[in-house]
């Protein structure tokens, strides 16, 4: 009998470690969506994809990039079509609706996420409601990006307030250099461009939940002083434009940036890989957006390649296990060496040009407005809503503080109004 | 016998006749209630949910949607903005059309020759076009003219996505016009020259009574294209710039059910949509009808 | 008097005049409309560093063929864009150009009461946007399993077409002579003979017209495939380019490479067959 048990036993193991053996050989493929769009980001990732692949020759990739804009309908479409994909691209609190679908995997507690040993703010911007649904790879930070030839060409130096920015704009206005390139056909960068103050101001006035109330309806724009501050500021930057403020994309307003059309462009660490590629001779430097109050300037950070990982999937336990890859620090640093993406895994050091070290600097000294530290960032319609409305402040220049913030309650209510 | 010989061919040629008949109909009928007619009533249910895309939970919610729709003041800026495009649209092109084609209706090689060319634009996918006029507006019209590009300007952005689509439908509404214009007798013409006529009343006793048929063709057709528009707003402003100065029907209905994962309300708007399609087609059918037109 | 006219001096002269300007007005009209076709050519052919220097509508120095390769070569999109838009289009206008033909044909001749209702059910549906019925779409080939399949589609785009096509070639069959038919059905031959040997020969002229409008309908669209059509490999065209363009870094002479590319297989399907577009547009058939 015992003899009996204990073939059966030694079978059991057998015929176990038989199919964990076919299981790790059995085809799996890894289907990721993701907005990783431009060609140095894609580049590195399909590199790292690959370097994975030597490892494990049994996973393909399905890595499927889309246009920024178009992702969250795509995303969605995708998902309410049964075709959820096993890891997805992006902010967890932007995609309430499939994480309450259950599509997203609830890390709480998990190691990988013990690993990165993240600050309080980066765990706050990976989670939706007290749990972590995604993993970081790096962050992301906003600033002013000056060509240094024309700085220097006539003596200016980065501006430390709003009345040195003006300043610096009227001397190279009145040299007949255009102080600004922008792009804000694309609805993204109006919006940053406003927190560059709006954040640091409702983060040292303890407002943290001002959007949460916003969008739940428990508070108006009027209640927040902060909101007409950044919008004269904003204002008073663009009193210095281009005739392509409005119709400029992306890489029109970073190719004229290169070009050395325009001595300063706002944008983020994630496009300088960019810029410098369309001329490698040109020399930048970054600066904070300058207050008007005399307080220290300060960098917005948010957490920039940020995975959540599909929870229904048959394939979770392959899809964390490329998480855990991708997320070492040999792999981690090999993406940051090729794009310039600022990481947050321990034990990554790379050389990083001079704008991207200041906005690591600027977070290692804590002198950011992290976008973690909110309780709910804008998402779905009141975010595409805030854009618009921020976009036609830029476009109509006539347009005062208090009409705008009027137009962006009004939008608001309506979409409250609809639920 | 003979009479059943005779009845039997002829009764199973009608009924073999029938049969066929169902048969060739049967492949494109099926097709299209499968794929038109029942998706059609199906959204009329549909309509009537609070149906959320992603996690397929709906819940009946009577007229609800219509209700906030209604009230809808971004709903009613993209009527207002689709008619607005429509009118634009369809002033224009047909303008256009008509001018064009007064110039060169008369058959020659130059004329036949620009005839291909112009009409050209119609073959081009409307999205390659906005793409090439986003691109043409800021770096070749802005430049030329020192003004910045329409798209960006918030009371022209409507003006230029009408550019673009005029600039692709011009030449479909000069073909007709050209039609219309060479079928009016040449006799009338010369009998109105022999009793003195100038050339505006020529034109406007002669020609224009004359295309009125033309009118109605090319007005009906530019409205029905011109209240679906839809790639062109896409791919160009994206409902910008600014909050909704772009918005069409369309995209309204396309950015809820899809973007916003409110398809319940979308397919609402959907339903209006199509009311206010079929009643306007009426209005203009009717009205053309009134004017002696069968189209 | 009336004679007397042309001869007074000043009136050759005046028409001359008026004939060469109304040349010049056809040749301005002509290159205004054609200018952005142009734009786009030379754009795609000349490099980006061309681009920054003189004047941006100048002739390309020399024509440039990188962009082309580079687009060719190196964007997978494209190509998958390519093939997808290749097949779908082939596999709809075939659709197409069996069963309308087959359905107009009894639609014209048959007097029966059923067939009449069923023509003005194809005429309802034409004026039923696609706005309307996107979302029970989405659903019920999410309910098969179509969703996001170039067969799904197929399917649906070639229903959505079907409508206007039946009517147009039943208006058309309704002018053709019967004598042929009868004459046909006389001598003992099967109505699907008759149809396929005798009238639908005789439906050549509304055929290719169809053939080729369906062809640039398919080519070009956009917002049924938008819907249906999501993952990269099962992209058109159109998808492709709408995805290629926004947010993916791209230097302006390549996005016109790609945009001629997409506009060349069209434009030359149009030159070779402008006779069947335009003659059927002109002729009054075609409306939409």
């Amino acid at each position: 009998m015992k003899k009996l048990i204990s073939l059966v036993l030694a079978l059991c193991v057998l015929l176990g470690a038989a199919s964990l053996a076919m299981a790790q050989e059995e085809p799996v493929t890894l289907t990721i969506l993701h907005y990783m769009g431009n060609e140095v980001k894609l580049n590195a990732f399909n590199a790292i994809v690959e370097g994975y692949r030597a490892l494990h020759p049994n996973v393909t990739f399905d890595s499927q990039a889309l246009s920024q804009n178009e992702y969250i309908t795509q995303l969605r479409t995708r998902v309410g079509a049964g075709d959820a994909p096993d890891i997805m691209i992006g902010q967890p609190a932007q995609y309430t609706d499939i994480i309450q679908a259950g599509y997203v995997m609830d890390l709480t507690g998990n190691p990988l996420v013990d690993k990165l040993n993240l600050t309080a703010a980066d765990i706050g911007d990976c989670s939706w409601e007290g749990k972590v649904y995604a993993l970081p790879l790096d962050f992301k930070t906003y600033g002013v990006i000056y060509n240094k030839a024309i700085f220097e060409k006539y003596g200016l130096s980065e501006p430390g307030t709003q009345d040195e920015l003006d300043a610096l704009c009227k001397t190279l206005a009145d040299n007949g250099v255009d102080p600004w390139i922008r792009n804000y056909s694309n609805v993204t960068y109006p919006d940053i461009e406003v927190r560059a103050i709006l954040w640091p101001l409702l983060m040292e006035n303890g407002k943290l939940d001002a959007f949460e109330k916003l969008m739940s309806g428990e508070a108006k724009f009027t209640d927040y002083p902060e909101f007409a501050k950044a919008l004269e500021l904003w204002g008073r930057r663009m009193a210095y434009g281009r005739m392509d403020d409005m119709s400029n994309d992306t890489t029109m307003a970073r190719q004229a940036m290169a070009a050395g059309q325009a001595a300063m462009i706002y944008d983020g660490t994630w496009a300088f890989a960019q810029i410098q590629g369309f001329n490698p001779d040109q020399r930048y430097g970054m600066f904070a957006v300058p207050r008007d109050d005399g307080k220290p300037n300060q960098y917005c950070v948010q957490l920039d390649q940020i995975f959540m990982v599909n929870g229904q999937s048959a394939h979770v336990d392959q899809a964390m296990d490329f998480m855990a890859y991708l997320l070492s620090p040999d792999v981690a640093g090999q993406w940051s060496a090729a794009t310039n993406g600022p990481s947050v895994v321990p034990g990554v050091t790379v050389d990083m040009p001079e704008v991207i070290h200041v906005a690591m600097q600027a977070k290692e000294n804590n002198n950011i407005a992290h976008a973690g530290n909110f309780t709910a960032q804008l998402s779905g319609e009141y975010l595409n809503n805030w854009r618009a409305v921020l976009q036609g402040f830029a476009a109509d220049r006539t347009l005062t503080v208090e009409a705008l913030t009027a137009e962006m309650q009004a939008a608001f209510d309506e979409i409250n109004a609809s639920k | 016998m003979q009479a059943r010989r005779a009845s039997l061919p002829r009764f199973s040629y009608a009924r073999r006749r029938g049969f066929t008949y169902a048969c060739f109909v049967t492949p494109a009928l099926a097709l299209y209630l499968l794929t038109v007619v029942v998706p059609f009533l199906q959204g009329i249910p549909y309509s009537l949910t609070s149906w959320n895309l992603v996690s397929s939970q709906s819940a009946f919610v009577g007229l609800k949607n219509y209700q906030s729709l209604l009230g809808s003041a971004v709903f009613w800026k993209s009527i207002g903005n689709t008619f607005q495009f429509a009118v634009y649209y369809i002033l224009f092109s047909n303008l256009l059309g008509l001018g064009i084609a007064l110039l060169i209706c008369r058959s020659s090689r130059l004329n036949n020759l620009s005839r291909t060319l112009i009409f050209m634009p119609y073959v081009v996918s409307m999205l390659t076009a906005a793409f090439v006029w986003k691109y043409l507006f800021n770096t070749v019209y802005s430049p030329l003219f020192g003004v910045p590009s329409p798209l960006g300007v918030q009371s022209q952005a409507m003006l230029g996505i009408a550019a673009i689509s005029v600039w692709r439908t011009s030449g479909y509404c000069m073909l007709i016009y050209i039609a219309a214009l060479q079928g009016v007798p040449q006799e009338y013409y010369e009998a109105a020259s022999v009793e003195g006529a100038n050339a505006r009343q020529k034109f406007f006793r002669i020609t224009v009574p004359m295309i009125v048929p033309a009118f109605s063709v090319n007005v009906s057709l530019l409205l029905a294209w011109g209240l679906k528009v839809f790639d062109v707003v896409m791919a160009t402003t994206n409902g910008g710039p600014g909050r909704n100065t772009t918005l069409t029907m369309s995209m309204f209905i396309y950015n809820n059910i899809f973007g916003n994962s409110k398809a319940g309300y979308g397919q609402a708007a959907a339903v209006l949509m199509t009311l206010i399609l079929l009643a306007l087609s009426y209005v203009v059918s009717k009205f053309f009808r009134s004017k002696g037109v069968d189209a | 008097m009336k004679g007397s006219l042309p001869k007074r001096p000043g009136m050759a002269a005046r028409r001359r005049l008026f004939g060469a300007l109304r040349i010049f007005a056809v040749v301005a009209v002509t290159l205004l409309f054609i200018s952005p076709l142009y734009i786009s050519l030379i754009y795609s052919l000349k490099t980006p560093a061309e681009m920054g220097t003189g004047t941006p509508l100048a002739l390309p120095r020399s024509f440039y063929l990188g962009n082309f390769r580079d687009v060719i070569v190196n964007n997978g999109d494209f190509r998958t864009g390519f093939v997808n838009s290749l097949i779908t289009t082939a596999a709809i206008v075939l659709a197409l150009t069996v069963i309308t033909p087959m359905a107009s044909y009894v639609l014209a001749r048959s007097r029966r009461r059923v067939y009449n209702i069923i023509y003005y059910v194809f005429l309802m549906g034409i004026l039923i946007p696609f706005q309307c019925i996107m979302f029970p779409t989405y659903v019920n080939l999410r309910a098969v399993g179509l969703m996001n399949s170039l067969s799904g589609f197929v399917i649906v785009r070639t229903g959505f077409q079907i409508g206007i096509c039946a009517l147009i070639i039943t208006d058309f069959v309704r002018t053709v002579p019967t004598e042929l038919e009868e004459a046909a059905g006389i001598d003992g031959a099967s109505l699907f003979t008759t149809f396929w040997r005798v009238v639908y020969p005789l439906m050549k002229p509304i055929n290719v017209t169809m053939l080729v409008l369906n062809t640039l309908f398919s080519w070009n669209d956009f917002y049924v495939s938008v819907t249906i059509l999501q993952s990269p490999q099962n992209r058109t065209l159109p998808l492709a380019q709408f995805v290629y363009r926004s947010e993916s870094g791209v230097d302006v002479n390549l996005a016109f490479a790609f945009f001629t590319l997409s506009m060349l297989p069209v434009l030359i399907l149009y030159l070779f067959s402008q006779r069947y577009i335009v003659g059927g547009i002109m002729s009054g058939a075609v409306k939409g």
